[in-house]
């Protein structure tokens, strides 16, 4: 059944906005959802969208389409990988490479000034990561996403902005390139808000500088943060480890799991993948390697997500502990 | 949109939605205007959220969709809670009333307690 239309300018102004949704969205909801939207605006006695409608719209058609790669449970749990990540590895950097406390003095006098007490840019990227966190942790997603868009807008124009300014030295492009993809998969979901959130981002920044030190003892000298991938990345075999796990998962079709670490895992192997591309190789292994996995895990979920394969989860069965009646 | 919030509780739009449709089919705006009534005007429904949580209860069968009609030109597509949402709801109720039991108890304790004292 269709709706006849009217053509007023505001249900036409409720068209145009729903031209943001998938079209076979639009083909099942379009008419309901516009006379929805004129019934409350006749309501309110309005004769155009409010911004916040159109803001909520749009919002709500991005997410529509996103749902079609990346089902919604899997992009949120990616979401707070993503955002440990992020979060562990800036501050890796940031206590090893931009501040080093351990350090007295400018390490590299002849080519480096120092902002401060800091030896490199890290300091910001520390801080927004930080934010973004806290806001998540404290249930202001809004927050966290304009700090992590800030922190993307600083990774792209960082490395060419300092150029104006000798001697400053911005956050090697290899960090800065997973930065930007912890950001963008953290982005497109909601983490969670869970002490396991703040601890998994503990983790990451102890295997970042874990990472940082397979190349040199961390106290001994002054690492750039370009060190993070020269050495013998601990996250490289981490890495490794959990898409082992994966693939035991996958064979004992709990694929929600499988998904959400395929996802999580993404931003850290188009760095790696990245970095190859530059020349840039670790001690511990090809790119290809942990890349390899991934990449099909990264299929599975699209084709899943936009409905073309049929992956279920298997049901997890729960034991009903039944305690005998006290007497 | 999540149905529940990390702790099993059901989201405050959700509840509502479920809570204004155990009154019987009803279209988008109808719902909206029971959400503001039942909520005495705390909770006002965006038309986005609504679709979004009328999705994802019907993928999760706790809600399914009762038919079109033509309204004045316009479509209005009708929703029902299914027998598995009541019961989603009926689980919500419990939940809240053994809360709300905990905390009358401790706070008639503390009520006790104060008058004791004060006594």
């Amino acid at each position: 059944m269709t709706a006849q239309r009217s053509g007023s300018p505001l249900e036409a102004r409720y068209r145009r906005l729903t031209r943001w949704y998938p079209r076979t969205w639009r083909a099942a909801n379009e008419d309901a959802f516009v006379g929805t939207l004129l019934d409350v605006a006749d309501a309110e006695g309005r004769a155009a969208p409010t911004r916040q409608e159109r803001l909520d719209i749009v919002g709500h058609a991005v997410s529509a389409r996103l749902d079609r790669i990346v089902v919604p449970h899997v992009r949120d749990a990616g979401s707070t990988i993503a955002l440990t990540m992020g979060t562990g590895f800036a501050l890796a950097e940031f206590l090893v490479s931009s501040w080093a406390p351990w350090i007295h003095g400018n390490p590299a006098p002849e080519s480096l000034v120092q902002v401060g007490l800091f030896r490199d840019t890290g300091f910001v990227f520390g801080a927004l990561w930080l934010v973004a966190l806290a806001a998540a942790l404290a249930g202001r997603w809004a927050v966290g996403r304009i700090a992590l868009t800030v922190c993307i807008l600083a990774a792209v124009v960082t490395p060419y902005w300092f150029v104006r300014f000798p001697g400053v030295w911005s956050v090697d492009r290899g960090t800065l390139a997973l930065f930007t993809a912890c950001a963008l998969v953290a982005l497109v979901g909601r983490p969670l808000r869970s002490h396991h959130t703040a601890a998994a981002a503990v983790g990451w920044f102890l295997l970042g500088v874990a990472s940082y030190g397979s190349v040199v003892h961390l106290t001994g000298a002054w690492l750039t943060s370009r060190s993070l991938w020269d050495g013998n990345l601990w996250a490289w075999y981490a890495v490794g480890v959990i898409e082992v796990v994966a693939v035991g998962l996958a064979v004992a079709r709990l694929w929600t799991v499988v998904f959400t670490i395929t996802l999580g895992l993404t931003p850290y192997i188009l760095t790696v993948v990245g970095n190859e591309l530059r020349g840039i190789l670790s001690d511990s292994g090809s790119a290809g390697v942990i890349a390899a996995p991934v990449a099909l895990g990264l299929l599975l979920l699209v084709l899943h997500s936009s409905g073309k394969l049929e992956l279920t989860d298997r049901t997890r069965r729960r034991v009903e502990r039944i305690r005998p009646p006290r007497t | 949109m999540l149905l529940v919030m990390s702790s099993g509780e059901l989201r405050e739009p959700v509840f509502w939605i479920l809570t204004s449709l155990t009154g019987g089919r009803q279209h988008g705006y109808a719902i909206i205007q029971a959400v503001s009534e039942l909520s005495e005007g705390r909770v006002a429904l965006a038309v986005t959220t609504l679709y979004a949580s009328l999705e994802r209860l019907q993928k999760d069968g706790l809600v399914q969709g009762d038919g079109d009609e033509v309204v004045s030109g316009r479509l209005r597509r009708y929703f029902v809670i299914t027998t598995e949402g009541e019961q989603r709801l009926a689980d919500e109720a419990a939940r809240l009333d053994a809360k709300l039991r905990v905390l009358r108890t401790r706070l008639g304790r503390a009520s006790t307690a104060t008058a004791g004292g004060a006594a």
